[in-house]
């Protein structure tokens, strides 16, 4: 991964964390919100392998922990968890046509069922079942319908830069 | 195993090690130190680019998060429909402009009746990414006198308490979020509960006097914290739904309908200066 095209994942994950919090959430769509930001993990390690995912995850968790009430970290942890084994895997993925949006749908209910998980553990309040049998579903379907759209353009825009090692890295 | 993919791991686990150790430090101090200054530097660099792209998207927000409410709408008679099409015409002609200035006249009259000194805000984003959490980002600031544990409200009552502060932004932690609990009055009485979120569901009240009598349509205000921080007197929380019978129960627990709606919040305010008496219910709205 080039400087650059880490500035420019860098730049997909604050606009979509922008994006997401000033007018995904703000749509007050029944049952939850899509996870414009787990996209753009996703779509990082999908096109840069595992150690581009984990980073990527990891910051982009942390920025929304920093912005959000829970727990410093708690996001951090689950996206960087995602952004590895979306990378991890990719080679599999890549040999279907409905692979990526298979990773997708892993991702979204993997993340929720993490962070409900960890949330579980320090006994937050907010976690229960009804609050998952709510999220999960919709995380999920939410996710589904707007990666189509999301992950090309950030795989575009950040293969697009790096030119030389887009498929060099081995793994 | 090659070197890159050993090397990736060891990042993995470094990463997952240096995020668990920040919510350990983040659950114990509880919201100060090291992790509360993180928080506050956040909310310092991204509170303007939030800022900004609100107040490009915000009209086109407003638009497209009115279609499902007007898709919910359906069932109801014509005059409703009707009703619809001209608040969306007026939407389209002369914009959300009309419609913030009755919500900002609301939210003063209720200021006024309350004697609540406000700021008034827009909400520019909902909620972290965790589908579990109920917060809410305004545009107002340190900068305009906004300070942790402030009262949030809007022209139908309670909204929520001031979490982290930065310059321009702040972040409010809503009534509905399971971790807000706050201290209730039944109206024209002197008992007292507390009121928590739940989330989307109704709200629940707990009534510390089991003999109570309790009804559905019950109103609830405010009782106040000590020095006002951070819940004033006299605000509007909801009204009581449902009440539960459980014999031989500690306290009495009633479900709660709270007066903002929110999941359309817009323009909120926030008490920078508490009234000198406790307005009692002269705040609640008129019975109808």
């Amino acid at each position: 991964m080039t400087v650059a095209r880490g500035l420019l994942a860098a730049l997909s994950v604050l606009l979509g964390v922008l994006v997401q919090q000033t007018v995904l959430s703000r749509l007050g769509l029944p049952g939850g919100r899509p996870d414009l930001v787990l996209l753009v993990v996703v779509a990082v390690g999908l096109a840069d392998g595992p150690g581009a995912g984990t980073l990527v995850g990891f910051g982009a968790g942390l920025t929304l922990d920093c912005l959000g009430d829970h727990p410093i970290g708690l996001q951090a942890l689950v996206l960087c968890l995602v952004g590895y084994a979306v990378g991890r895997y990719r080679d599999e993925v890549d040999r279907s046509t409905i692979g990526p949006l298979l990773a997708v749908a892993a991702a979204a209910a993997g993340s929720t069922l993490l962070f409900a998980a960890i949330g579980a553990v320090l006994s937050d309040p907010r976690v229960g079942w009804t609050a998952l049998a709510r999220a999960l579903p919709a995380s999920v379907g939410y996710d589904l319908l707007l990666a189509p759209f999301v992950l090309p353009m950030v795989t575009r825009l950040v293969a697009g830069s790096g030119g030389a090692d887009t498929k060099v890295a081995p793994r | 195993m090659n070197r890159d993919a050993r090397r990736t791991r060891l990042l993995l686990a470094l990463l997952v090690a240096l995020s668990l150790t920040l919510v350990t430090l983040d659950y114990r101090a509880g919201g100060g130190g090291l992790v509360g200054k993180l928080r506050s530097t956040a909310a310092a660099v991204l509170g303007p680019p939030q800022r900004a792209v609100a107040a490009v998207v915000h009209p086109v927000g407003t638009v497209i998060g009115s279609i499902p409410h007007l898709a919910g709408y359906r069932a109801e008679a014509d005059r409703l429909r009707r009703e619809n099409d001209d608040l969306r015409a007026q939407l389209r002609s002369t914009g959300a402009d009309q419609v913030r200035a009755a919500e900002l006249d609301k939210l003063l009259g209720t200021a006024g009746r309350g004697q609540y000194r406000v700021v008034p805000a827009r909400v520019v984003a909902l909620g972290g990414t965790a589908e579990f959490e109920w917060t809410a980002t305004i545009d107002v600031g340190s900068r305009d006198g906004v300070a942790p544990d402030m009262t949030v409200l809007n022209g139908d009552g309670l909204v929520g308490r001031v979490k982290t502060v930065g310059p321009v932004t702040a972040v409010v932690l809503l009534v509905v979020d399971p971790t807000s609990t706050v201290g209730a009055r039944l109206e024209g009485s002197l008992q007292l509960g507390t009121v928590t979120g739940h989330g989307a569901g109704p709200m629940s009240l707990q009534l510390f006097d089991p003999s109570v009598k309790v009804a559905p349509g019950d109103r609830l205000v405010t009782f106040g914290s000590a020095g006002s921080r951070p819940f004033v007197p006299g605000l509007p929380i909801g009204t009581v739904r449902a009440v539960e019978n459980t014999p031989g129960a500690l306290t009495r627990t009633a479900t709660v309908t709270p007066y903002p709606t929110f999941s359309a919040l817009d323009l909120v305010g926030v008490a920078i200066e508490p009234p000198r008496t406790d307005p009692r219910d002269s705040v609640l709205p008129p019975r109808p």
